[in-house]
């Protein structure tokens, strides 16, 4: 193999998405992923099941105090299917957008030490969710089937196959807008303490434990302005045949997400260079 | 054909002081608001967008930490950076390895490179030693089958393959530092870019540390940038060293001669302090300083302070309480702080002026390694009057002539109290 040259400077680099950087490092941004997984269940005694026992309880949650005590509507479906589904999704799409935030923090101590293409930890920690989604989503699939057999209300349709689009969509999101805050904190720590709060409101500002059918007409603008509701409705559309779907709407929440991923990668790119004389 | 493997040009390097880390929101919103919208000029803040202009920044805000470098560094040379805490070592490998970007000036390079800051980056304690080589090795660059080809050789190499699948929290530091440098002994880039990483273990490690090094950089193929404090080895491994002063490159030549240099420009900043103005001079009512000074003995050819070197010391005062009695102590302590002597003069009242002292620390008694001095004041053998901390630092090489042992000495004194060893018996030989 001839070595090949490089040359550093001082000049940022217009971003050409890293592909060839990601495909250059894909062996670290894999062994990220079996990190975050071997390391955040040791020494416990369910292990991964952790993974699927947190929704679960989230679900269960909600189905005794927002069904049974507060009596709001699942659209007339099966409870823990209606929050199941709802909790994992925008789990994935919080944990994600937050963990990509606080990337600086997390890794200063091997940013500091090493170089290789930062974009990397971002899109393992991504990635990771991804992995947690699927397995969250077979749990979800067995609810499905059980759903379809026992409660008539059930009515899946085509718009299930856009599963692949929806979650697509939302780690788009996640990983620019993640990437938006990470750059953003460095200099301003103010954002970190803001954001775990921000993502609490955010998800009642958005369909997880109820449809947005019962919202009030004059709320319900609001509520599609917020780039994450037409993705859970269309998801709950397809596999429950309850939601609120529109293709405008979703045009919007790909469109939202494309701004997200291009201006966050744009964003990180500029600033990643001054990032560790600031940290 | 030698070509160069690292090209270094115009190379600067600016930070901002100041609380540049703990900006807050308010602030930068009230800072844009006054810019953008009241037209207001403010002191040069660093906007969002990243500017890398040279010009218009207020210089009280900016430090340079590299000016003007430029070097060449050789395929298969091993080239050490050697200067004082803040002359901007750390900066410029930061540089070299892609950690921080310069402001300006370019590094050119050819083959891979790998930088190696500390030993054992991105280690995880929950993980296994098998897991955090392989994480430790992809995050340095290793390939996956490169690792798994080079597997067994690295848990030999560290001497740890009991606890392969132990957590790594559950090992001792020692442990951990042998599986971290173990793995790092085993990268194979073109250009190696190595920090301090030498002053971590134990003696029997570093010297493991430093023969893997010269075998590394023996071989021909990989280049080696090196930083270190540890003069002798600089001496030993490089090729060629450079000495940075103040983010400026004073000298780049032979080893030796930049040791020289370096030593020499020691020499003006540490052995010998003189404060002609009396107003100046650090003290108090009672005592005021005028001069201290360390002045080695140095033989014919020698350059640097070894074992071997008498060291004399010799400072001057002015005590401006007459009929005093005063006693005046020197404190010897090692680079970390521990006290190695405490020896004070005979107690006598002196009247007001001028008065010297000396003392001279005899060959072959202390032992190699960095040490400073302190001088105290005391009247009447009981109450300190003044206490001059760290008036005087500087570093003892080694010397072991015949001595085929190349570890580490112990212990802060090294005297040459005769031991003789005579025969009891003769019985034996019959």
């Amino acid at each position: 193999m001839i070595p090949s040259s490089w040359e550093i400077t001082s000049r940022t680099r217009w971003p050409d998405f890293y592909l060839k950087e990601i495909w250059q490092y894909r062996e670290l941004l894999v062994r990220f992923v079996r990190r975050d997984f071997l390391a955040s269940h040791k020494q416990t005694v369910l292990g991964s099941m952790w993974i699927l026992i947190q929704p679960l309880l989230t679900a269960l949650i909600y189905v005794v105090i927002f069904q049974n005590v507060v009596g709001v509507s699942t659209a007339g479906r099966p409870g823990l299917l209606f929050y199941f589904g709802s909790v994992i999704l925008w789990n994935f799409f919080s944990e994600s957008t937050l963990a990509v935030s606080y990337t600086y923090g997390s890794h200063a101590a091997i940013f500091n030490k090493v170089y290789f293409p930062r974009i990397i930890t971002s899109v393992s920690i991504v990635s990771s969710q991804l992995v947690r989604l699927g397995i969250q989503f077979v749990i979800y699939l067995v609810f499905f089937a059980w759903g379809l057999w026992r409660d008539p209300a059930v009515r899946p349709n085509g718009y299930l196959l856009l599963l692949p689009v929806v979650i697509g969509v939302l780690a788009l999101m996640s990983l620019g807008l993640g990437l938006i805050f990470a750059t953003l904190s460095v200099r301003y720590r103010d954002l970190q303490n803001l954001l775990s709060s921000l993502f609490r409101i955010w998800m009642f500002a958005t369909p997880v434990i109820y449809p947005l059918a019962i919202v009030p007409a004059r709320y319900l603008d609001i509520l599609r302005f917020n780039p994450v509701t037409p993705l859970l409705e269309v998801f709950r559309y397809g596999f429950l045949g309850a939601g609120m779907h529109g293709s405008f709407y979703l045009l919007y929440s790909l469109a939202f997400a494309l701004a997200a991923f291009v201006g966050g990668i744009i964003l990180f790119n500029l600033r990643d260079g001054k990032a560790m004389d600031i940290l | 054909m030698k070509h160069a493997a690292i090209i270094v040009e115009d190379l600067w390097k600016r930070y901002q002081l100041g609380d540049i880390g703990a900006g807050n929101l308010k602030e930068a919103l009230q800072g844009w608001w006054d810019r953008r919208i009241l037209g207001k000029a403010l002191p040069a803040a660093d906007d969002l967008t990243g500017d890398n202009d040279l010009s218009g920044t207020n210089p009280t805000q900016d430090f340079w930490a590299l000016k003007n470098i430029g070097f060449e560094v050789t395929k298969g040379e091993v080239f050490g950076i050697i200067g004082k805490n803040g002359a901007g070592k750390s900066t410029l490998l930061k540089l070299l390895s892609r950690i921080s970007r310069p402001t300006r000036g370019v590094i050119r390079g050819t083959g891979t490179i790998a930088s190696l800051l500390e030993v054992g980056t991105g280690f995880h304690e929950e993980l296994t030693g098998r897991e955090n080589i392989f994480l430790n090795g992809n995050i340095l660059g290793m390939s996956n089958r490169e690792i798994r080809g080079k597997f067994d050789a690295i848990v030999d190499f560290s001497g740890i393959s009991k606890f392969i699948d132990t957590p790594v929290k559950r090992y001792s530091s020692g442990m951990y530092v042998r599986l971290a440098f173990a793995v790092a002994a085993h990268l194979n880039p073109d250009i190696l870019v190595l920090d301090e990483v030498l002053s971590v273990g134990d003696t029997e490690f570093q010297e493991k540390c430093l023969t893997a090094i010269q075998e590394l950089a023996g071989s021909g193929d990989c280049t080696v940038i090196y930083v270190s404090h540890n003069l002798s080895s600089v001496l030993q491994l490089c090729n060629r060293a450079m000495l940075l002063h103040q983010g400026q490159m004073v000298t780049v030549g032979l080893p030796r001669q930049v040791v020289d240099t370096y030593f020499k420009s020691m020499g003006k900043l540490n052995f010998h302090r003189c404060w002609e103005n009396p107003g100046e001079a650090p003290g108090n009512e009672i005592i005021r300083m005028k001069k201290v000074a360390l002045t080695p003995e140095l033989s014919g050819q020698q350059r640097v302070i070894d074992v071997r070197t008498p060291l004399h010391i010799h400072f001057e005062f002015r005590n401006l309480s007459p009929g005093i009695d005063l006693s005046v102590g020197i404190h010897l302590f090692t680079g970390p702080g521990e006290c190695v002597f405490d020896v004070p003069s005979a107690s006598r009242i002196l009247g007001e002026g001028d008065y010297a002292g000396s003392c001279t620390i005899p060959a072959h008694f202390l032992n190699d390694g960095a040490y400073y001095i302190s001088i105290i004041f005391v009247k009447d053998t009981l109450e300190q009057v003044y206490y001059l901390e760290k008036c005087l630092a500087f570093e003892i090489a080694d010397h072991r002539g015949t001595i085929q042992w190349k570890g580490k000495w112990m212990g802060a004194v090294r005297p040459q109290f005769p031991i003789q060893i005579v025969q009891k018996n003769s019985d034996v030989l019959r």
